[in-house]
């Protein structure tokens, strides 16, 4: 049955609506109905909020902004929803105070259901009048929501990892701050290859499953590994891993492959440890996030040998990011705070740039751009920021984490269970232009 | 006609002749003409919805509900498996604009032929077997629809991700509203779909008010007795179950249009649930019954999300605060609680049933109760 | 109204006709073709299919008591399965109290709402189309889910296990885990429950009496109000003890209720509507078929170098491929009686 959202309008907004405000892309920014009318003045900070906030005469850029966040806050991945919503709000909190500029976050659940989204995100646009979007863990919905985004001039910035995102599925107004799924499957195919020789891939039923187990054991085989089994797995919100981890038990297997998304790693994690199998495998969890694996006991959480991530509170650098997320809100800081934040410092920095929201005027704000004035650059100080032109994929290191000893794992004053071994720059590992499939 | 019509006859017949009866006899058609009409106005009033697009979103449901209750409401029968007719509607249109690059009116009746036919082949095959077998078995085919659309075969269907992005060409949109664009005419969306939604459902009523219709409904109420009299009842479920399965397809592809491509959802299981529950909220005995629940289960999931504070009497004059948003974000619990007990009350009837029986006792009053039925 | 089994097996043997013995045949040919392949894999599948099974089995029985009893369609039951587990939540996490005496506790709490519903719902319901019985639990399940969804939030929650259900135990021709074992034993042990109560004792008995004919039952002084009013706690009691199981195991999430409701009811459907004995054989079938199917698809395809036979997720679909082959092949499940919900 459809479920609800927790998306929080900006009621006023509907009053600029009633008052006839039309709205179409071809107009600048500043239509959408950010300033102009002094009852929009929100949380104040936007001295001197002068007409519309987003004409092209430049200068200092847009007064206020309203930044959606497309999250799920319901199902199977709704731990996440949390984890957006605190990494936002302390974007907004740092960019409120370099510039001169009001923000209004709302949020809006995706409830992992493509469809959902796209009516929430049409709401938040057409209704809510939101002026910058990005969220998207599913990259189904990543897909569904920026494609309408696109179509209708409003920028988003997306978390899912699928290759179609910056592939196929590539939009003009939609740009994506996660490595991509080949980026991570390229970074970790190396050492999983040093690990053991032989792999099983337990991969889930979806898209994102499906490309992952693909290129994993491409890459695998390049490295003079080999795949002895794969198989695909219900879900996402499958719990029973039964039959599946039969199959691993009786296959010459030294190392077994989880490409398994959310709490779907964590029940599997549970059973491999139940299984007592953890000991002789040596374990990879996809795309890995720490959130999954601290419901857990510390003893099971150990199993992680090897797992690509775009990023983890112990990359260095980041501590002080951490403590910040772990004093604000309720979930220790893991991948997707950080992410939550890389989105809106872009979009907002981008309409400082470019002076407006509008779709074309972002898209020229970064494509090309590389980061070097942010506080991002604080967060990680060695890696190369940079948005990648040809596909709107932001080149940034893959992190390959392990899971320190039991008796390591530190709590105080965040989680902090896993270490990282290496990091991968995303220009070894990104897909050339022409092998994304991406025309834009 | 002949000298010896009975008086009730008579009466009818002069009743019919009046304009209270000729409004009564043609009310349907007129019910959904206003309808159309009023709907995308009523849903962007600024206190209510203030989104007239969403109107396009309830007008498709209206009409897969619409087509789902020939099947539940005319004929008696219950399908857990609705949504595949749907799904398939939706990504015919979808693949054939997508991958095969066809124009969208050709791939838009494929997708509907692909649906009707399957929909007579399932319907063949499970027609005989008894009430909840049947469900069951619906649901089983739409299990395996969803299964077959998730393993993308052939890349078609494009798995969990579903197709994006698939828009046909004499369409455009601009920040949420679409336009119609074709022979230099530019005008809402809206207004194409309300068209199709009135001739569909002009087709529908026309479906079941014929000697067809009437047999389905002696099929529901007693299938012993229709058979009896000589009816092929396996050859009237069977076709009930095309034509509710065609115009649950042409929903799909209007579908496809309001959300630009196609997603798995239009083919879960909670999609053909969320029909049962519109089709019987709204009132399964009545041709507006389905069309109204629609109406109130999406009105009231977009309405009561975003619903905070209840000011009484009025915003501008408030005497009363009532902060109502932790409750009504749990508004499918009240609607199901509604669902029950009409569903206990007055099984058929639901919403549209317990309208009507206020407006009909309201016009006995004020009309004098001189026209007993 | 309540098949005893092993007469109604001897019937459908006997009954057999030459294409369900060739399908037979064939089946065992590609079960023992899968065995040969892969001996190993092929026993730990087998009894995690069998484990499975039991599981479903639980979760359905309750199911095919009332359906079977009281002939009441109960859309609900998914959903006492999913408040069993979220009460073990409530009980074991928040309230402190230990997992065994939640395996007692959380059952009858799941009886007492079984009993609210009864009362306040169902027994309005009794005599009439068995559609709006279906329809209104159908409505309850809504509440029920959100009433969880309001109470317990939208996050999955998992309750920690006792440390003597952890970690697995080796049962020489395959390892199983512990907690799996244990629900195992308690399924089997309320099978046999159930069976004793309806078919042993003079309660049963009396039930089964108002079931077959609800009038002279009470002409002859039975109580059935209060006997249906049992049957449905016990029924619903199973429920959440399967949901306890389930949930300890797994997890709880919010779509446990809807998960289980249509698993339940392809295990009540395939077995045959009214039959108890049907459900424990189609629970147990459908188990093998989910666990089995995927291994005699990669075998064959590995023997016959087919790639495209060996079909990627094709266990979840199978409940619903049993469920259509069996349907044509026995329109009324595999013990189902004529004219029972027809």
């Amino acid at each position: 049955m459809s479920r609800n959202s927790r998306g929080t309008s900006v009621r006023r907004r509907r009053f600029v609506k009633a008052a006839g405000a039309t709205i179409t892309v071809g107009a600048l920014a500043g239509c959408s109905g950010d300033g102009g009318d002094g009852s929009d003045g929100g949380d104040g900070g936007s001295g001197g909020d002068g007409g519309d906030g987003g004409s092209t005469s430049g200068g200092g850029g847009p007064s206020e902004l309203h930044v959606g966040t497309f999250a799920p806050y319901t199902g199977p991945f709704a731990p996440w929803g949390e984890a957006h919503t605190v990494g936002s709000e302390l974007a907004k909190a740092d960019l409120e105070s370099e510039y001169d500029v009001s923000i209004t976050l709302s949020e809006y659940d995706t409830e992992t259901n493509p469809s959902a989204a796209q009516e929430r995100m049409q709401r938040a646009v057409t209704s809510d009048g939101i002026d910058l979007a990005h969220g998207g863990v599913s990259s189904a919905v990543a897909g569904s929501i920026g494609s309408w985004a696109s179509d209708n001039g409003v920028p988003f910035l997306t978390q899912g990892a699928s290759d179609t995102l910056t592939g196929s599925n590539c939009q003009p107004y939609m740009f994506r701050a996660y490595p991509s799924n080949t980026m991570m499957a390229r970074s970790v195919g190396g050492p999983m290859a040093e690990e053991a020789d032989s792999w099983y891939l337990l991969y889930t039923d979806y898209i994102w499953g499906q490309t992952a187990q693909e290129i994993i054991g491409t890459v695998l085989e390049e490295n003079g590994a080999s795949v002895v089994g794969s198989d695909a797995v219900p879900g996402p919100g499958n719990q029973d891993f039964t039959q599946y981890l039969n199959n691993v038990a009786n296959s010459d297997a030294t190392g077994l492959a989880m490409i398994v998304p959310g709490l779907d790693a964590r029940a599997a994690a549970g059973q491999i440890q139940n299984r007592g199998m953890a000991e002789d495998l040596s374990m990879m969890f996809h795309q890995f996030e720490d959130l999954v694996m601290w419901g857990l006991d510390t003893e099971a959480a150990s199993m992680v040998d090897v797992g690509p991530t775009g990023w983890t509170s112990t990359v260095e650098g980041g501590d002080e990011f951490a403590q910040r997320v772990a004093d604000a809100g309720e979930t220790d800081p893991f991948a997707r705070h950080y992410m939550a934040y890389v989105c809106v410092d872009q979009a907002v920095r981008a309409a400082m740039r470019a002076g407006s929201t509008d779709g074309e005027a972002i898209r020229g704000a970064l494509e090309g751009h590389e980061i070097t004035d942010s506080t991002l650059n604080d967060i990680q100080p060695n890696a190369t920021l940079r948005w990648r032109a040809c596909d709107h994929q932001l080149v940034q290191p893959t992190h390959l984490v392990t899971a320190r000893d039991p008796g390591e794992m530190t709590d105080d004053p965040y989680k902090q269970w896993y270490d990282v071994t290496g990091s991968v720059a995303g220009e070894e590992v990104i897909r050339s232009c022409e092998e994304t499939g991406c025309s834009l | 006609m002949s000298e010896d019509a009975s008086p009730v006859e008579s009466i009818g017949r002069v009743r019919d002749a009046t304009l209270g009866g000729r409004l009564r006899k043609w009310r349907v058609p007129i019910g959904l003409l206003v309808l159309v009409v009023v709907l995308r106005p009523l849903v962007g009033q600024p206190f209510l919805l203030d989104y007239s697009p969403f109107a396009n979103t309830i007008l498709v449901w209206m009409l897969f509900a619409a087509s789902f209750n020939v099947l539940l409401g005319y004929t008696g029968l219950l399908s857990f498996g609705h949504a595949m007719f749907l799904g398939m509607g939706t990504y015919g249109a979808a693949i054939g604009l997508a991958r095969l690059g066809l124009p969208f009116t050709v791939s838009a009746v494929a997708g509907m032929v692909v649906a009707t036919v399957a929909a007579y082949l399932v319907g063949r095959i499970i027609a005989r077997k008894g009430e909840i077998y049947f469900a069951m078995l619906t649901l089983a085919f739409a299990e395996a629809v969803h299964f077959a659309a998730n393993q993308n075969y052939g890349d078609l269907t494009g798995g969990s991700t579903g197709i994006v992005g698939a828009v046909p060409a004499w369409i455009e949109a601009e920040r949420g509203v679409k336009y119609v664009v074709a022979a230099g005419a530019r005008f809402d969306w809206y207004y194409l779909l309300g068209a199709i939604f009135l001739v569909a459902g002009l087709a529908i009523w026309q479906l079941v008010r014929s000697p067809f219709g009437r047999s389905l409904v002696a099929i529901r109420e007693n299938e012993d007795l229709a058979r009896a009299v000589g009816i092929d009842t396996r050859r009237y479920k069977v076709w009930s179950f095309t034509f509710s399965g065609l115009f649950a397809s042409l929903a799909g592809v209007l579908f496809a249009i309001n959300n630009q491509g196609a997603t798995l959802s239009t083919l879960t299981v909670a999609t053909s649930g969320d029909a049962i529950l519109m089709t019987i909220l709204g009132g399964a005995n009545y041709f507006f019954g389905p069309i109204a629940g629609a109406f109130v289960w999406l009105f009231s999931e977009e309405f009561l999300i975003n619903f905070e504070t209840l000011v009484l009497p009025l915003a501008q004059v408030p005497l009363v605060r009532i902060d109502l948003a932790g409750v009504l974000a749990y508004w499918q619990f009240f609607l199901g609680l509604l669902f029950v007990i009409s569903v206990l009350v007055a099984p058929r009837e639901g919403l549209w049933g317990l309208f009507r029986g206020l407006l009909e006792r309201l016009y006995g009053l004020v009309a004098g109760g001189g026209d007993r039925e | 109204m309540v098949q005893t089994g092993f007469g109604a097996v001897r019937e459908a043997a006997t009954d057999a006709s030459p294409a369900a013995l060739a399908t037979t045949l064939v089946l065992a040919v590609l079960l023992a073709h899968a065995f040969l392949v892969r001996p190993g894999l092929f026993v730990d599948q087998l009894v995690g299919g069998l484990v499975y099974g039991l599981i479903l089995v639980l979760v359905a029985l309750g199911l095919s008591i009332i359906l079977g009893l009281l002939g009441v369609v109960n859309f609900a039951h998914g959903a006492f399965v999913m408040v069993g587990a979220y009460l073990t939540y409530q009980v074991v996490v928040a309230w402190g109290v230990s997992f065994w005496a939640a395996l007692v506790i959380v059952p009858v709490l799941v009886g007492l709402v079984g009993v609210a519903i009864e009362r306040g719902v169902l027994r309005f319901v009794y005599d009439e189309n068995p559609l709006i019985g279906l329809l209104a639990t159908f409505g309850l399940a809504l509440m029920i889910d959100e009433a969880v969804r309001a109470i317990w939030g939208g996050s999955p929650l998992s309750v920690p296990t006792p440390a003597v259900l952890d970690s697995s135990v080796n049962l020489g021709i395959t390892t199983i885990a512990r907690m799996r074992l244990f629900t195992v034993l308690v399924s089997v042990l309320v099978i046999v429950a159930v069976f004793l109560l309806i078919e042993r004792t003079d309660f049963g008995l009396s039930v089964r009496a108002g079931v077959l004919d609800r009038e002279m039952a009470e002409f002859v002084g039975v109580n059935i109000p209060v006997r249906f009013v049992v049957m449905f706690f016990v029924g619903a009691a199973i429920a959440g003890l399967g949901g306890v199981l389930r949930g300890a195991e797994l997890g709880m999430d919010l779509s446990m209720g809807n998960q289980f409701i249509i698993l339940a009811f392809v295990v009540v459907v395939v077995g045959g509507v009214g039959s108890l004995f049907g459900s424990v054989v189609s629970g147990l079938l459908i188990g093998e078929a989910t666990f089995l199917t995927p291994l005699v698809l990669q075998t064959l395809a590995e023997t016959t170098n087919v790639a495209a036979l060996n079909v990627s997720g094709i266990g979840g679909l199978m409940p619903f491929l049993v469920m259509i082959a069996v349907l044509l092949v026995r329109p009324r499940g595999l013990f189902g009686q004529e004219g029972f919900m027809e």
